[in-house]
């Protein structure tokens, strides 16, 4: 099995030349994390000699309990090479084959950036709105306040989201995203979503580089609901 | 404790007076029952000898399995004596004071803003109809008022007023797992057949299925689009 201190060894013409990347654990993040990380992950393979380097990116705002980018592509070897510790040149291959792909996570900066990326075409991504669960996550970051309660409404029918355990995302979230956005509460949404930055950024054992940024939700102008007071 | 059969009897002579109310076991039920039922419920009591007659009213479209009127109140005697099943003359007594105090009430309540409008009204033990976040939801969803159902709905996922481990099937469940769907995809027809079918769950519930008569709601009534708010 290959270790962290591999990994960061591995890793270290990547970030001498690359001075908005650092690492975390196995992964190379690129720097500023805000809403969205942009990483590649060397991961772990059976081959106690190997690992795998995947690209990609994940969104912050929902409050994760592992650490998986899951929105990444292979990085491939180049031909007749693969990724052990023992092949000679596996250094200046990973130097060479992220620098094709770090190009792609920078331009990755706004949640519109992410959501563009998940329906990228070379990718077998889930699509940001392939899920209610997720749809309401981003819709609400975003400010769509009706598309957002739309979901609320419909995630009521799938029984699961009842019996689904306390680590898993999918009670927690509707139970603080709804109440709020019955009462159109962009601040409460805003407050919501950045404490769960947090969360995930310490599950990422990133907190140190994480800053907590605005939401498009808290950037609009509040909606005038004529029906108030009524 | 009066039987069904006693209360039968003394509710005889409103009956004779007033064909458009039907006996239902304990209950004097206003003809015709469409989405709110109208009803005199001639109570038990601890006493064996007496009854208590309220005058209510109750929606029907909700997934009803108690046969409780929930909007109800007490028709006081001309003394203060209690309902003596054995006192001679009662019927007429009591078929005087629902006449006198409840009819003109139950009569005036004939679609479903009426009832909101009586729940409104500030009688001490009426529930405004849109005091629990799941009963708005129904009163929203029957109106058309769509948007403002979403919102209730979304209130609902509050852990507090819908706790994550409530049996499966509980009412409380059943409304907005049914309606929030259908409320996410505008789908008004679907909306109004559900509430039908809710209503036909509660006549059977309440026993009155030969009297009530399925009938449209005004969110079936509206051209799509429309999202008038209720008068709350």
């Amino acid at each position: 099995m290959t270790t962290i201190s591999d990994m960061k060894r591995l890793a270290e013409p990547l970030l001498e030349r690359n001075p908005d990347l650092f690492m975390a654990r196995r992964l190379l993040v690129l720097k500023p994390v805000h809403h969205i990380l942009r990483a590649i992950d060397l991961e772990q393979t059976l081959d106690p000699q190997g690992f795998t380097p995947q690209f990609g990116a994940t969104y912050l705002f929902v409050p994760r309990t592992s650490g998986g980018i899951r929105w990444d592509v292979l990085i491939r070897a180049t031909d007749d090479e693969s990724w052990v510790m023992t092949n000679p040149n596996v250094q200046q291959m990973l130097t060479q084959e992220v620098e094709k792909v770090l190009p792609i996570l920078r331009s990755i900066q706004t949640i519109d950036d992410f959501m563009t990326f998940t329906h990228a075409p070379y990718t077998f991504f889930e699509p940001w709105d392939a899920g209610v669960e997720r749809s309401l996550v981003f819709n609400a970051a975003l400010g769509n306040l009706e598309e957002a309660r739309e979901c609320c409404a419909r995630l009521k029918e799938l029984a699961s989201t009842r019996s689904a355990g306390p680590t898993d995302d999918r009670p927690i979230v509707p139970e603080a995203l709804c109440p709020l956005l019955a009462k159109d509460d962009r601040a409460g949404i805003a407050r919501q979503l950045t404490e769960w930055e947090q969360i995930s950024a310490r599950t990422f054992k990133i907190e140190k580089y994480w800053q907590p940024s605005p939401f498009p939700i808290e950037a609009q102008a509040p909606e005038i609901d004529p029906t108030a007071g009524a | 404790m009066t039987t069904i059969k006693q209360a039968q009897t003394v509710a005889r002579k409103f009956l004779g007076r007033n064909p458009d109310a039907v006996m239902v076991q304990r209950h004097i039920v206003l003809k015709p029952v469409g989405h709110i039922l109208r009803a005199i419920h001639l109570k038990r009591t601890i006493d064996k000898a007496s009854f208590d007659p309220d005058w209510g009213v109750t929606y029907m479209f909700a997934p009803r399995r108690n046969g409780g009127i929930g909007w109800d109140e007490f028709i006081q005697r001309r003394t203060r004596h209690s309902w003596r099943i054995d006192e001679p003359g009662l019927d007429e007594e009591l078929a005087e004071r629902i006449e006198e105090v409840a009819l003109p009430i139950l009569r005036s309540i004939t679609s479903i803003q009426d009832f909101m409008d009586l729940t409104a009204s500030g009688r001490p033990l009426f529930p405004h109809w849109a005091a629990i976040p799941a009963r708005r939801l129904l009163f929203e969803a029957a109106l058309g008022d769509l948007e403002g159902a979403r919102r209730t709905c979304c209130l609902l996922w509050h852990p507090k007023l819908m706790p994550r481990n409530a049996p499966s099937g509980d009412d409380l469940l059943d409304v907005p797992q049914k309606l929030g769907p259908l409320l996410a995809e505008d789908d008004r027809a679907g909306i109004a057949r559900q509430l039908t079918a809710w209503e036909r769950q509660s006549a059977q519930s309440f026993k009155i299925e030969k009297y009530w008569q399925p009938s449209p709601f005004p969110i079936e009534l509206q051209t799509s689009g429309t999202t008038p708010a209720p008068g709350a």
